[in-house]
């Protein structure tokens, strides 16, 4: 009786859970983001990048023209920087030069990008309203960012 | 017991489609079979890396997870095999808890800044707990544990620490933010014939400001070690300090270090063992500019975070939708030197008051200079040309200048990228650095190329070409010719491979994508990465 009571128990815990919706990231312009917020709009695309990296800055300005266009359908695209204390300092210069207007956090204990378990950079993740990552990529070869816009445009064809 | 079956069977798999309890995984599959040479010794070389990390999140907030680690035999550190890391962790909306294994940072690092980098064979994450507690405008944080640091290149430095600290920040003002921290260590070097055992305070404190066009940080962290055998104290400090403005289409960053942690004569400088060093734990930035371009990531300056006084500025500017310039210079000297007296057999220490570098040769020098142009010459093609003067001056501190190492660069890197069809891309790098080196003796002028062609087809395959040539027919590995090929293959967005075969000089390079550090070696290998 007891281990049945328990179990009933475990179940009731289990349809409690939720996974994403507590984490939250500094933006470099001081605000703090909630990712719960964020995806709840409709959709969030999460791309870690670094200044030191070639290929996460040959992305960024197309993951820009993606945001300037599907941002008015509750698709919100995250940039979030890894430079660690060696050149943190440099990242809103640079996201200043490139004209970029979706929201960047700095990450420079890689704690948000631990938490989603990346190896390498770049790499993106495409979360859908409920907090489900629908969709993850590595790497950045030009044309990438046509598969992107293909994964948003089915999550807003749902 | 059939119910406990049934459970199981019909529970949890609905909990995980469900999404109440969630789960990802990466591993990381490295492997080499080949050769490394130093000058005329070659030696068989093979490396087996295996890295898989997990993370399972239950209702609540509470994750667990882990590394399983299979480095045997490593490429560069230390051989493990084994879960390297656990931890269990709760995440609330103000408040969270980590037991296990954490990376920590407060502030730019100058007290703390426990991080772990593969390629170097780094790693200064600790074991214990970790707390944060984050309200309106402020946050509290500490942290209690011991850190194992092995030196995975100096192999005599073992040291244990314990560690115990904290951090507060408060925003009175929505611009403005200060911070304070405080660790506390105790340590024992294991080290032959005796052990040393340490103890260190480090308080820091920072403070930022920023809106929208400025950003303003000061960092200032103070140490004291006490050496507990010989009942010596050492005490150091170090600043960090940066001012950026930005607009539409420029950025500026201006940035400070003044590090003068431990401050010693050339025979305990060089004893890598010494108690009153900067800490493992203590990373603080480097100011100098972090490159991509291959031969430009073999630095000929390694930053002493003991004693080093330095600058950088850089400027990012984009004047159209075309165009992008950077601009960097950076320079760093040391506070003082030693002069030597031969009569005395003592060293006499010079020390400047200077608070901005000196480019005097007996405070070895460092600078460089590098600028960069980016063009889109049509919506398919992208040319980038960049030019880098670097110089570094190596004080002889036991002969009084008389054998100073000095060292120049000059580095052209050149790229061309073309996109043919939405299915069909190239990159070509080329890559001209001369060198000036009078510790070259027989050869103290030469140069280096590198060149890289990268085929991208379908967004699936990567082919790349790397081939590298030296007119220094003394350099340490015995060659002057470097050459491999590199295929990588991208199963579906979840998984890609990378093979390659041939010489390589090593650096930072960019193929497939991604960015990795390569170190030198002659042979066969094989890259698996997998996230799910």
């Amino acid at each position: 009786m007891k281990k049945t009571i328990l179990m009933l128990l475990f179940s009731f815990l289990i349809l409690e859970a939720q996974s994403l919706s507590e984490i939250k990231v500094q933006s470099i312009k001081n605000e703090t983001l909630h990712l719960k917020e964020l995806y709840g709009q409709g959709a969030l695309l999460i791309n870690f990048w670094a200044l030191w990296c070639q290929p996460c800055k040959s992305e960024l300005p197309h993951l820009n023209k993606l945001y300037e266009k599907y941002k008015g359908r509750g698709i919100t695209i995250l940039g979030i920087n890894q430079d660690t204390p060696k050149s943190v300092s440099k990242v809103k210069s640079f996201i200043a030069s490139q004209r970029i207007d979706f929201p960047i956090a700095l990450d420079s204990n890689f704690e948000i990008f631990n938490k989603f378990n990346g190896q390498v950079l770049p790499y993106s993740l495409l979360i859908d309203r409920s907090g489900n990552i629908v969709y993850r990529h590595t790497g950045y070869i030009p044309g990438d960012e046509n598969a992107f816009e293909k994964e948003i445009i089915n999550l807003l064809n749902e | 017991m059939k119910i406990r079956i049934l459970f199981i069977i019909f529970f949890l798999p609905l909990s995980f489609s469900a999404g109440q309890i969630s789960y990802s995984i990466s591993n990381f599959l490295r492997y080499g079979n080949g050769e490394r040479s130093f000058g005329n010794f070659k030696g068989e070389f093979k490396y087996v890396e295996n890295l898989t990390d997990m993370r399972i999140t239950f209702p609540y907030n509470v994750t667990i997870g882990g590394r399983l680690l299979y480095d045997d035999p490593p490429e560069i550190g230390i051989k493990y095999k084994g879960l390297k890391r656990r931890f269990i962790e709760y995440n609330g909306n103000e408040f969270s808890v980590r037991a296990g294994n954490f990376s920590e940072l407060y502030g730019r690092g100058l007290a703390l800044n426990l991080f772990e980098s593969r390629g170097l064979g780094f790693d200064s994450w600790m074991d214990g707990i970790k707390f944060n507690f984050r309200k309106d405008n402020y946050s509290v944080s500490a942290i209690a544990g011991v850190l194992e640091f092995e030196d995975s290149i100096e192999i005599k430095r073992k040291e244990d620490y314990k560690i115990y600290g904290g951090n507060f920040e408060v925003s009175p003002l929505n611009f403005f933010k200060i911070g304070f921290t405080y660790i506390y260590s105790k340590a024992e070097f294991n080290l032959i014939p005796s052990n040393k055992n340490i103890e260190a305070h480090l308080p820091s404190f920072y403070l930022s400001a920023s809106n929208d066009s400025f950003s303003f940080l000061f960092d200032y962290a103070y140490r004291s070690t006490s050496d507990l055998d010989n009942k010596n104290k050492s005490i150091g400090c170090g600043i960090y300090s940066s001012i950026s403005y930005n607009e539409e289409g420029l950025g500026i960053t201006f940035d400070y270090k003044n590090y003068r942690f431990d401050f010693r004569d050339p025979f305990e400088k060089n004893d890598i063992t010494r108690p009153t060093r900067a800490l493992p734990f203590q990373n603080a930035p480097i100011v100098m500019k972090e490159h991509s371009y291959t031969l430009l990531t073999r630095s000929i300056h390694e930053v002493d975070f003991n004693d080093e006084l330095g600058m950088q500025i850089e400027i990012f500017y984009t004047p159209n939708e075309t165009t992008s310039l950077n601009f960097n210079a950076s320079v760093a000297s040391r506070h003082g030197y030693y002069h030597y007296d031969q009569n005395n057999f003592s060293f006499d220490k010079i020390e400047s008051v200077n608070i901005i570098p000196d480019l005097s040769k007996n405070y070895s020098p460092y600078y460089e200079i590098f600028a960069e142009l980016e063009q889109n010459l049509t919506e398919a093609s992208v040319i980038k040309i960049a030019v880098a003067i670097r110089s570094k001056i190596l004080y002889d501190e036991f002969f009084n200048g008389l054998y100073n190492h000095k060292i120049t660069s000059r580095v052209i890197p050149f790229q061309v990228k073309n996109i043919f069809s939405g299915s069909y891309s190239v990159e070509f790098d080329y890559q001209y650095e001369s060198v000036d080196d009078n510790f070259n003796a027989q050869q103290p002028e030469y140069s280096n190329h590198f060149f890289s062609l990268i085929n991208m087809i379908d967004q699936r395959i990567n082919l790349t070409v790397r081939y590298e040539f030296s007119t220094n027919r003394f350099d340490v590995s015995g060659k002057r010719f470097w050459s491999a090929f590199e295929l990588g293959y991208r199963f579906n967005n979840n998984h890609t491979a990378i093979i390659s075969y041939g010489k390589e000089k090593g650096g930072q390079l960019c193929s497939n994508g991604v960015c990795r550090y390569l170190l030198p070696f002659e042979g066969f290998r094989l890259s698996l990465l997998s996230s799910i």
